[in-house]
């Protein structure tokens, strides 16, 4: 079976590579899962591309329980054994959310051949010689007061604004999620030669409330990508707000580092 | 720029809270088989801005409700989070329960269990129990009758014991396409990512005493039939308002076998219609 699909997968990709079509694989940021790039897939998939929203461990529907993903390997093991079965003269482009931009860098880390490039949409995107809780401690200490995690939602609130459907559809899925801050104090996670040396690009979302532009812009100049781009006025969760202008953005990248 | 208000979800939480003490009237959604509470996230926030309190459950093993589905043994386990909405009603409170396909006989069993807590049970393309035959009856007879072609990746599975067989269904995305043919296709890519394995509602399940006279046969029922529902057809569910008459049948017109995707407004228009002159 592994042989099929080692076959289809080929004829796939060279196809795709004919038409500038790519793979991507979205990674979720906390309290989310695959459903939340739901419109950005759809975007995706009638350009032709292909996607994979992975679903990480006790996240969206995953059964596995919230004691049941205390490491971060458990909460990544969906990414990584997806990586694991893309065959290897295959590469994808991975997209990381918030939260998500860890689980990316550490694909990267472990899966350098495999990704033609990283991108980090309003994504926590860590040094590759510096722990990755560095960076989530200097997002604590950033925050303006008051400011919270990815479980907070903004909206307009006034009588002519009531919540959205798409907050609506969040407060039915959302739930909580670890951050591992202990693990994340690693020295070894990241290296040079594998995570250091791949692709990355940075993009910047406006108006987030989450992630606030002072903080993605400090990470930019922490760990300066090959590329930043910029979606105006998209709040936290691009995917929700811009979903046309994000599949435009992502599809260009892709293209530029096949 | 706009000058954003904030509020964190526990403060969004409890202000929502704090309007349940007003008089308001009020619905309880409930999803089909294999969906979940996030089903009706077009729908919950138009009732709402029309005055009406929504609630929308996660039935046990559905949507993000962690239970598992091996541990639902029967109709009653199944629909415990419905039965406890309603359960936690104050003395004076009503509401009128939606049911979308498979949710209609959770729906009807809450019914049976707390007629004077129900002003109206909707059943929108929904199966719909009678006082006669089991719960399951309609929709085993729903099984029985997909075709080959019909069945498309619709599994059904055996697990539980062989003293307590169960069984468990799940939407494949071919099946999961023909019921949402008519909808957004991001509303599709949204359900590839959601459904899950659920119960499937058998006698197994439900048990064979049927619903009774005085519980459910006493509430008010009103079907919304969906037009252009190629899973559950225009035909099966007017065999089923046939077999068990309503107080009213609506209709709406070019919706798939998910009119809160293929036509929220006009499902919310039936909705508001129902609950002006039910509750």
């Amino acid at each position: 079976l592994t042989k099929q699909y080692q076959t289809i997968s080929k004829m796939q990709t060279q196809h795709m590579q004919q038409q500038q079509l790519h793979h991507f694989v979205l990674v979720h940021g906390s309290c989310h899962g695959a459903w939340c790039w739901f419109k950005l897939a759809a975007k995706l998939k009638a350009d032709g591309q292909r996607v994979t929203a992975v679903e990480l461990g006790g996240s969206g529907i995953d059964t596995r329980r919230h004691d049941q993903v205390r490491s971060v390997s458990e909460y990544l093991e969906p990414l990584m054994s997806f990586l694991e079965s893309v065959p290897e003269d295959e590469k994808v482009v991975l997209v990381g959310h918030s939260y998500g931009g860890i689980g990316v860098s550490l694909a990267m880390e472990k899966f350098p051949t495999k990704i033609s490039a990283g991108i980090f949409l309003s994504a926590y995107m860590p040094r590759h010689d510096s722990p990755p809780a560095v960076l989530i401690q200097e997002y604590f200490k950033r925050l303006p007061e008051g400011f919270a995690m990815d479980c907070e939602f903004t909206f307009e609130e006034g009588p002519e604004e009531p919540p959205t459907s798409d907050l609506e559809l969040a407060i039915t899925l959302v739930k909580p999620s670890w951050l591992y801050p202990k693990e994340m104090e690693s020295e070894d996670l990241l290296t040079k030669e594998r995570y250091g040396s791949g692709k990355r690009v940075f993009i910047v979302c406006e108006g987030d409330n989450v992630v606030p532009e002072e903080i993605q812009k400090w990470m930019i100049s922490n760990y300066e990508p090959n590329e930043v781009k910029v979606i105006e006025e998209a709040g936290h969760m691009a995917m929700f707000t811009k979903p046309q202008q994000l599949s435009q953005l992502l599809q260009e990248i892709a293209a530029t580092y096949d | 720029r706009k000058q954003r208000k904030r509020i964190s979800l526990s403060d969004f939480v409890k202000k929502n809270k704090k309007i349940e003490t007003n008089k308001m009237k009020q619905f309880v959604l409930v999803h089909g088989g294999g969906h979940g509470a996030w089903c009706w996230y077009k729908i919950k926030p138009v009732l709402e801005a029309s005055g009406y309190r929504v609630t929308v459950v996660d039935l046990m093993a559905s949507g993000v409700n962690m239970s598992k589905v091996e541990e639902i043994q029967s109709l009653e386990d199944y629909s415990k989070p419905l039965l406890e909405v309603i359960e936690s009603f104050g003395s004076e409170d009503k509401a009128i329960l939606v049911g979308h396909s498979l949710g209609g006989i959770s729906v009807a069993l809450a019914a049976d269990m707390f007629p004077s807590k129900i002003s109206a049970a909707v059943f929108v393309t929904s199966f719909m129990p009678d006082i006669t035959n089991p719960p399951s009856y309609v929709f085993q007879k729903f099984l029985r009758s997909l075709s080959e072609e019909q069945v498309l990746d619709f599994e059904v599975k055996t697990s539980g014991t062989k003293d307590h067989p169960l069984m468990t269904a799940y939407l494949g995305p071919k099946y999961l396409k023909n019921l949402y043919r008519l909808s957004p296709i991001e509303d599709y890519e949204l359900a590839k990512t959601l459904v899950r394995v659920g119960p499937s509602v058998t006698s197994d399940l439900a048990g064979t005493k049927s619903l009774t006279e005085e519980g459910y046969g006493s509430v008010t029922r009103v079907y919304i039939i969906c037009g252009e529902d190629k899973g559950l057809s225009v035909d099966f569910q007017r065999w089923m308002i046939e077999n068990f008459p309503v107080k009213e049948v609506m209709e709406i017109k070019g919706a798939d076998h998910m009119p809160m995707f293929s036509k929220p407004q006009e499902l919310c228009d039936c909705l508001v219609n129902i609950a002006d002159r039910y509750a």
